[in-house]
C-alpha cells in the first residue's frame, strides 16, 4: 500500500446533516503587543465595569472617612483654642475637687466637645470598618473576574499559544502580571480618591484659617513632588539590579543543592564556595547601592518636610502674636485670625498633605508595572482560539473509529510546515504505528487527529466525518490519549483515573485499572484508590504513572486510542509490564502508537515511517523489512546486538552439542 | 462570584467547621501540608542566644549604629519641649528659657544679652523669643538630617553583613555535609533553609536590637516627660499602656492566623492554576474545561471569604486601638484643664496649654512603642521558626568526615576491592551483605539487578558518600577511609542518570571539573570522544547556554556533555549510571561510541540499562537483595543459566 500516491478522494463523505464546510477561522484581534499605552489603560479600566457598584461604594466610604478625619482634626484644634482662651483669661483658681468642678463651666463645654470628638471617633471606626470590608470585597470581586477570564482563556486558547509560551511564562502572566494590573486598578480607584480627598480637605482647612499660611503651605509642594519623582526614577534600576542579583544568588544555591552529587563526585566544593561567595558579595553590593540611594534621599525629603513644618510654625506663631494683641472686638471680626489650636491643625494638615502626595509615587510606579503586565495579560486574553468551532456543532456520529488523513499539511508556524501531504487510511480497529527520527512529525500527526491544531491544508476524517464540522468535545471523547510524559493532578488515584469522566463509578475505575495492570500496585498504596497524588501526595514510579495514564485513557472506552511515545521513559522491566497492559487495551479499538522500540511496532497492521515531515514508507513490518530504507536501517541497528548474541548463543549450543556427540 | 449574603454564609460555615474540627479548617488548611513554613514559635533563649552570637563579631558596629539611632530619637523628641515652650512662653511674651540661669551657662549667654531681651517691648520680645526657639529647633532638625544620612546606611550595613555571614556559613556547611544528608532531606527544604529562612532572619538581625533598645528609650522618655509635665495626668493615662499592648497582641495573633489561612488557601488557587497550565494537554484531551473552571471559581470564592474575613478583623481592631488611644487624650484634655486652673496662668510653673499639647504628643510617642512591641514580637516569633531551622542545619554533623590523620591519596592505577562489606541506610534494613569483589585497573564492571538491589549503593560506597558498617573498601590497596575525600574525589568521576548540568555555556559545563582547561583542549577532548560534531552544531556551538539545569538541551545532548565533562576530568575510576530514556537512533549511536571511548583505559562501574553495555563488560555482577548472586562475563553467565540468563531472556523476548 503506497499511501503517498492515493488518488484525491471525494470530500462529500459527510452525512447530509453535517455542515460540509468547516467554520471560518476567527480573525485575530489587534495584537496586544501593538496597543498604545492609552489603549491599554482603557482596556484595563474595562476590568472595573463588572464591579462598578461596589467600586463606587468603596470610593464613597473613603470620601466619608477622609471627611470625618479632617473634621476631627479641625475640632481638636478648636478645643485647644477654647481651652487656651479661658486659661489665658481666667485668673480664677479652682479649689473644688475634680468631680465637682467638672460639672461647671468651662468644663461643661470641654466635656461636651470631647464627647462630640468621641462620637466622631466611633463614627470613624464604623466607616473604616465598612471601608475595609467593602474595599476587600471590591478587590476580590475584580480579581475573581480577571482570574476566571484568564483561566478560561488559557484552557481554550489552543495549543499553538501554549507552544509559543513556556508554562512558566503563562503562570507568571496569570499570577503576577494579573496581580500588577489588579493592584494598579485598585490603587487608581481607591488610593487616588484618598489622596485627592485628603489633600483637598486639608488645603481647604488651611485656606480657611489664613491665606498667608495657605500660601506658605503650598510652597514646598512642587519641590516635594519633583524630588520624589526624580528619586523613584533613580531607585527603580537599583531595585531591579538588587532583585536580579538576589535571583542569581538563589540560582547558584539551587543548582548546587540539585547537583550535589556532581559537586561531591568531582570534589568541586571549594570552587562552588568561591562561586557562591562571589555571587553573595555582588548581591551585598547591590543591596548597599540601593541603601545609599535611599540614604541620600531621606535627609532631603525630611528636610523639605521639616522646613515647611517649621516655617509654618514660625509664621503661625507670629500671626498668633499679632492677632491676639488686638483688642477682642477687632480680633473677633478679623478674617485670618490665627489661634493656638490652628497652629496644631496646620501642623497636622501639612504632615497629611505631604504624606499623601508621597503616595502619588506609588501609583505612578505601579502604572509602569501595570502597563508592561497588561500588554502580556491581553496577549493571553486576546489570543484567538486556534481551532474554531461551530456555535451549534453536531456530535461525532458513532462508528468503529476509522481514521483518514487526506493530504494534510501543517506547521506550527505556517511558513515552516512540519508535516506535508500526509495521507493514509487506518481502518476501524486497526493498529497504526508511527516511526521515525525525533522531529519527524509523529506527535504532530496524532495531535492533528485530536484537533489540538487545524491543518493548513487537507482534511482529517474520523468515521468519514471531517473533524472540523463536529464539536470538539465529541472528538476528544472519541479519543483516549496517553502522553509521553504522564501528568497527574493533585487528587486521589481514583479521581485521576476518572479525570475526563467524573460520573464514572468506582467499579468502572477499578475495571479500567485492572485492564491497565494498575490495580495491584494501587491496592498497595497507603489508601488504595483514595491515595492523594501530585505535589504533596504519594510518589509513583514512571511505570506506575504510565499505567494510570492508560487507565485514564480507556475508562470511557474510546473508539480511538493514541499512545504518544508512552514507553520512552521507563526501564525494560516496567516496559514489559506496560506492554502487557497495552496488549489488553488495544483490542477492539483503532490504535495509534508512536514508539522507538521495534518490539512494540512489530504488531501493527500499518507502520508509517516519517522523515522530515513526509511519509517515506508505509506497510507492515514484514513488507518494510523487505525494502531498503529508514525502517530497515533502524531495525538492523536495534537488532544488531541481539542478533549477534542470539547467533553466538546458537553457535555455542551447536558447539556444546557437537562436544556431547 | 459570591454576593455579600452568600459570603457571610460561607464564612459562618467555615467557622462552624473550625469549631467542629479543631484540627483544621476545611477548605482552608490542607491536612497534607508537610511543613508549616510560616509558623510561630515562642521566643526561646537558646535560639536568641545563637542569633546574638552571630551578631557578636559586629558588636562595635552595632554599638555605633545604636548610638546614632538613640541620638536621632532624642533630637526628634526634642520637638515636644520646643513646641511647649513656643506656645506657653514665647507667644505670650514670657521669659525665654535662655534667660534662665542654667540655660544661660549651658548656651554661654552673657547676662548683658539677657538683660537686653528683657528690655524689649511685649510684642518684640515675643518675636525675638519665637525666632530664638525656632532657630534652636532648626539646629536640632539639621543635626538630625545629618545623622539620618549615616544611620540609615550604617544600620543596614551591619545587619546585612551579619546576614551574609550566615548565608555564606550555611552554604559552606552544606558543602561539608555528606550525601546521606541530601538523600534524607527533601530538596525543597534544603532550598528554603538557604533562601527564605535566611531572608526571614533579616528582620531580627537588621532591626532587632535597634527596635528593642530604641523603643524602650522612646517609651522611657515619653513616660518621664509625661510625669514631668504632670505626674497626676501621667498616672491617669499610663494604665492604658498595658491595655493597648494586650489588645494589640491579641489582634496580631488573630490576624496572623487569618493571614496564614489566606496564604495557605491562596496556594491552592495557584496550585490549581499551575497544574492546569502544565497539564493543559490532558485537560483538553479529556474535555475538562468547564469542570475545571467551576472548581477554580470555587477556590476563588473561598479566597474571597478568607480575605474579607481578614479585612473585617482589620476593620474592627484598628479603630478599636485608636479608640483606646483616644481615651488617653480625653483624660489629658479634661484632667489637664482642671490642673491648669489650680495655679494662676501667669505663673511660670503653672500647667499651661502648651504642656497640655506636649502631653498629647508624648502620649502619641508613648503609644508607638507599645504597639511596635506587639508587632515586633509577632515578627520575632515568625523568625524564631526560621532561625531554629537554620541553626539546626548548621549544627548538623557530616556523617562522613576525613580522619584526623587522613593523608592525600597518591595518583592511583584504579584497582578497587570490596572486602566483606556490609551496609544499611536504616538500622535493621540491610542493603548490602558480604560484598566481595575486585576490579582491576582499566576494567569495566557492570552492575545488574532489579531496582533496589543495591547497585547504586555500591557506587555510593566507592565514592565514599557513605561508609560501610563493616568491611573495607580499598583503592590501590589504600583504605578509602584513611585518605582525604578531596584527593579521592579528584581521581574519580561520575556520570549520573539525570545528567546534571549547571546553568552556563556548554563550555563552562565541560570544564566544570577542570577549570583551567582551554577551549582548544576541550574541543580536542570532544573530538577524541566523538561528541564534537553534535556539540559544534548547537545554536552557538560550545558557547550555547544550556539553560537552568540544562533545560535547553535535549537528553542526548546533555548526556554527551556529561560524558565530555567526565572525559576531560580524566578520572582513574569512573562511575556511570546509564540513562534509560530513548533517544533517536543517530544520537544513540554517537552516545554508544562515546561511551566506548570514555570507559577505555579506566576502571569503570556501570549501572547498565543497555544490553550492549553489559555484553562488553569485563565483569558482570548480578545483585539480588543486596547480595552478589552471580559474577562473571556476559558469556559465562548466560551459560550458567541462572538469574542473569532469565533477565536476558526477558529482555530479548520483546525483540524476537
Amino acid at each position: 500500500m503506497t499511501t503517498t500516491s492515493a488518488p484525491p478522494r471525494p470530500v462529500a463523505k459527510g452525512v447530509p446533516p453535517f455542515p460540509t464546510k468547516p467554520p471560518p477561522p476567527l480573525v485575530a484581534a489587534q495584537a496586544a503587543s501593538n496597543l498604545s499605552n492609552a489603549e491599554l489603560l482603557r482596556r484595563m479600566v474595562r476590568f472595573l465595569s463588572p464591579v462598578k457598584g461596589i467600586a463606587a461604594a468603596s470610593c464613597s466610604f473613603i470620601l466619608l472617612w477622609a471627611f470625618i478625619d479632617v473634621f476631627f482634626t479641625r475640632l481638636t484644634g478648636n478645643l485647644v483654642s477654647f481651652i487656651r482662651e479661658f486659661l489665658e483669661k481666667s485668673h480664677v483658681v479652682v479649689h473644688e475637687s475634680f468631680w465637682v468642678a467638672i460639672r461647671h463651666e468651662p468644663f461643661r463645654t470641654v466635656v461636651g466637645m470631647v464627647t462630640i470628638l468621641g462620637l466622631l471617633v466611633i463614627l470613624n471606626g464604623v466607616v473604616r470598618f465598612c471601608r475595609e470590608v467593602v474595599n476587600s470585597k471590591f478587590t476580590m470581586d475584580m480579581v475573581y473576574h480577571m482570574r476566571a477570564a484568564v483561566y478560561d482563556r488559557l484552557q481554550r486558547v489552543g495549543f499553538a499559544f501554549h507552544d509559543e509560551h513556556s508554562s512558566g511564562q503563562l503562570i507568571n502572566r496569570a499570577l503576577s502580571d494579573l496581580q500588577n494590573v489588579r493592584v494598579f486598578l485598585q490603587m487608581g480607584v481607591t488610593l487616588s480618591i484618598e489622596i485627592i480627598a485628603f489633600v483637598l480637605f486639608y488645603e481647604l482647612i488651611i485656606i480657611s484659617i489664613n491665606k498667608w499660611l495657605a500660601i506658605a503651605a503650598f510652597v514646598p509642594v512642587p519641590f516635594w513632588i519633583w524630588y520624589i519623582a526624580r528619586f523613584s526614577k533613580k531607585m527603580q534600576p537599583a531595585q531591579l539590579a538588587q532583585m536580579s542579583a538576589g535571583d542569581d544568588l538563589v540560582t547558584v544555591f539551587t543548582e548546587n543543592v540539585a547537583g550535589v552529587h556532581v559537586v561531591k563526585a568531582f570534589a568541586t566544593e571549594k570552587t562552588e564556595i568561591q562561586k557562591y561567595n562571589k555571587s553573595a558579595d555582588y548581591f551585598f553590593d547591590r543591596v548597599m547601592a540601593a541603601v545609599r540611594l535611599w540614604r541620600n534621599f531621606v535627609p532631603v525629603i525630611r528636610g523639605i518636610a521639616s522646613s515647611s513644618h517649621l516655617s509654618l510654625l514660625a509664621i503661625g506663631s507670629v500671626l498668633v502674636v499679632i492677632t491676639s494683641a488686638l483688642p477682642e472686638e477687632v480680633a473677633g471680626q478679623l478674617k485670618g485670625r490665627v489661634k493656638i489650636g490652628d497652629l496644631l491643625v496646620v501642623g497636622t494638615a501639612m504632615n497629611a498633605i505631604l504624606g499623601r502626595l508621597q503616595q502619588i509615587n506609588q501609583i505612578t510606579e505601579q502604572y509602569q508595572k501595570a502597563i508592561t503586565s497588561a500588554r502580556r495579560l491581553f496577549e493571553v486574553l486576546d489570543a484567538p482560539s486556534t481551532v474554531p468551532e461551530f456555535a451549534v456543532a453536531p456530535k461525532l456520529p458513532p462508528g468503529k473509529g476509522a481514521v483518514d488523513f487526506h493530504f494534510v499539511s501543517f506547521g506550527y508556524d505556517p511558513e515552516k510546515p512540519v508535516v506535508r501531504d500526509i495521507a493514509f487510511d487506518a481502518k476501524g480497529g486497526s493498529i497504526t504505528a508511527l516511526v521515525g527520527p525525533t522531529g519527524a512529525g509523529k506527535s504532530t500527526i496524532v495531535q492533528l487527529l485530536a484537533r489540538f491544531y487545524d491543518p493548513q491544508r487537507g482534511q482529517v476524517f474520523i468515521d468519514g466525518v471531517d473533524i472540523r464540522t463536529v464539536s470538539l468535545k465529541s472528538i476528544r471523547e472519541a479519543i483516549g490519549f496517553v502522553f509521553q510524559e504522564t501528568f497527574l493532578f493533585s487528587d486521589t488515584v481514583a479521581n485521576n483515573i476518572r479525570y475526563g469522566h467524573p460520573e464514572k463509578t468506582m467499579g468502572d475505575v477499578e475495571a479500567a485499572a485492572r485492564i491497565a495492570q494498575a490495580h495491584e500496585f494501587i491496592l498497595e498504596l497507603p489508601l488504595g484508590y483514595d491515595t492523594m497524588l501530585g505535589e504533596r501526595g504519594a510518589t509513583l514510579s514512571g511505570g506506575q504513572r504510565q499505567r494510570l495514564a492508560i487507565a485514564r485513557a480507556i475508562i470511557s472506552n474510546p473508539r480511538i486510542l493514541v499512545l504518544d511515545d508512552a514507553l520512552a521513559a521507563v526501564d525494560p522491566e516496567t516496559e514489559h509490564l506496560i506492554s502487557r497492559a497495552l496488549e489488553m487495551v488495544m483490542v477492539d479499538r483503532t490504535v495509534f502508537i508512536i514508539a522507538h522500540r521495534l518490539s512494540t511496532v512489530k504488531a501493527a497492521d500499518l507502520v508509517i515511517v516519517l522523515e522530515r515531515g513526509r511519509i517515506t514508507q508505509a506497510g507492515t513490518h514484514q513488507e518494510l523489512m523487505k525494502e531498503p530504507g529508514h525502517y530497515r536501517h533502524i531495525a538492523e541497528v536495534q537488532l544488531a546486538y541481539q542478533e549477534k548474541e542470539l547467533l553466538a548463543k546458537a553457535g555455542k549450543k551447536a558447539e556444546v552439542a557437537a562436544q556431547k556427540r | 462570584m459570591t454576593t455579600f449574603n452568600e459570603l457571610m454564609k460561607l464564612r459562618r460555615q467555615q467557622r462552624q467547621a473550625v469549631a467542629a474540627a479543631k484540627t483544621g479548617v476545611p477548605g482552608t488548611r490542607d491536612p497534607n501540608a508537610p511543613e508549616d513554613e510560616t509558623g510561630y514559635k515562642p521566643l526561646e533563649w537558646p535560639v536568641v542566644k545563637k542569633l546574638l552570637q552571630w551578631m557578636w563579631p559586629y558588636r562595635k558596629q552595632y554599638a555605633i549604629a545604636l548610638l546614632l539611632n538613640i541620638t536621632f530619637v532624642l533630637l526628634d523628641m526634642s520637638s515636644i519641649p520646643f513646641m511647649q515652650h513656643l506656645i506657653d512662653h514665647d507667644i505670650p511674651g514670657h521669659r525665654h528659657f535662655l534667660q534662665e540661669p542654667i540655660a544661660r551657662t549651658v548656651f554661654c549667654v552673657s547676662p548683658e544679652f539677657a538683660a537686653t531681651i528683657r528690655e524689649l517691648s511685649g510684642k518684640a520680645q515675643s518675636f525675638f523669643a519665637i525666632g530664638l526657639t525656632i532657630s534652636l529647633w532648626v539646629c536640632a532638625v539639621i543635626t538630625n538630617l545629618f545623622i539620618s544620612r549615616f544611620n540609615i546606611e550604617y544600620n543596614r550595613r551591619v545587619g546585612e553583613q551579619v546576614l551574609f555571614s550566615i548565608r555564606k556559613a550555611v552554604f559552606n556547611h552544606l558543602q561539608k555535609l555528606s550525601m546521606s544528608f541530601y538523600d534524607r532531606t527533601k530538596f525543597g527544604r534544603i532550598l528554603s533553609r538557604g533562601t527564605t529562612d535566611i531572608d526571614t532572619l533579616a528582620n531580627p538581625i537588621i532591626n532587632g536590637v535597634n527596635t528593642v533598645v530604641v523603643n524602650i528609650i522612646i517609651m522611657c522618655i515619653a513616660v518621664i516627660m509625661l510625669l514631668a509635665y504632670d505626674w497626676r495626668v501621667a498616672l491617669a493615662i499610663l494604665w492604658l499602656g498595658p491595655v493597648l499592648y494586650g489588645m494589640n497582641r491579641f489582634y496580631r495573633k488573630r490576624i496572623g492566623n487569618q493571614y496564614r489561612i489566606v496564604r495557605e488557601h491562596f496556594t491552592r488557587v495557584t496550585t490549581n492554576l499551575v497544574e492546569n497550565i502544565n497539564g493543559m494537554r490532558v485537560v483538553t484531551a479529556y474535555n475538562r474545561q468547564e469542570d475545571n473552571l467551576a472548581r477554580f471559581n470555587d477556590l476563588q470564592d473561598w479566597n474571597t471569604v478568607n480575605n474579607v474575613s481578614a479585612a473585617m478583623m482589620n476593620g474592627l481592631y484598628m479603630p478599636l486601638l485608636s479608640a483606646v488611644g483616644y481615651i488617653g487624650k480625653v483624660i489629658i484634655f479634661i484632667y489637664g484643664c482642671y490642673l491648669a486652673l489650680q495655679l494662676p496662668a501667669h505663673d511660670f510653673y503653672a500647667f499651661k496649654i502648651g504642656s497640655l499639647i506636649a502631653m498629647l504628643w508624648c502620649w502619641d510617642w508613648f503609644m508607638g512603642p507599645v504597639l511596635n512591641f506587639g508587632t515586633f514580637q509577632t515578627e520575632m516569633m515568625q523568625s524564631m521558626v526560621s532561625a531554629e531551622r537554620v541553626f539546626a542545619l548548621l549544627d548538623q554533623k557530616p556523617d562522613v568526615t576525613d580522619a584526623y590523620n587522613a593523608f592525600t591519596l597518591p595518583p592511583i592505577r584504579g584497582h578497587v576491592a570490596f572486602q566483606e562489606v556490609y551496609f544499611h541506610y536504616v538500622k535493621g534494613k540491610p542493603v548490602l551483605h558480604d560484598i566481595n569483589f575486585q576490579a582491576r585497573p582499566g576494567q569495566t564492571i557492570a552492575l545488574v539487578g532489579h531496582t533496589g538491589c543495591g547497585k547504586s549503593t555500591i557506587m555510593n560506597l566507592i565514592c565514599r558518600f557513605y561508609l560501610p558498617q563493616s568491611g573495607k573498601i580499598l583503592v590501590d590497596d589504600y583504605d578509602i577511609t584513611q585518605v582525604t575525600s578531596e584527593s579521592l574525589h579528584k581521581q574519580m568521576g561520575i556520570v549520573s542518570q539525570n545528567n546534571y548540568l549547571f546553568s552556563g555555556t556548554v563550555l563552562d559545563n565541560i570544564r566544570y571539573a577542570s577549570p583551567h582547561a582551554t577551549e582548544a583542549q576541550i574541543v580536542a577532548a570532544a573530538k577524541q570522544l566523538g561528541s564534537h560534531e553534535i556539540l559544534e552544531n548547537l545554536k552557538d556551538g560550545y558557547h550555547t547556554e544550556v539553560g537552568e539545569r540544562g533545560a535547553a538541551m535535549s537528553l542526548g545532548q546533555r548526556q554527551l556533555i556529561c560524558f565530555t565533562r567526565a572525559f576531560l576530568a580524566n578520572p582513574r575510576i569512573l562511575m556511570l549510571d546509564e540513562a534509560t530514556s530513548a533517544v533517536d537512533t543517530h544520537t544513540e549511536m554517537v552516545i554508544q561510541e562515546a561511551l566506548n571511548r570514555l570507559v577505555a583505559d579506566r576502571t569503570t562501574f556501570i549501572v547498565a540499562h543497555r544490553l550492549s553495555t553489559v555484553t562488553r563488560a569485563d565483569l558482570v555482577l548480578v545483585l539480588d537483595h543486596g547480595k552478589i548472586i552471580e559474577r562473571g562475563t556476559h558469556r559465562s553467565l548466560l551459560d550458567l543459566g541462572g538469574k542473569y540468563a532469565e533477565l536476558y531472556k526477558q529482555f530479548t523476548r520483546e525483540i524476537e
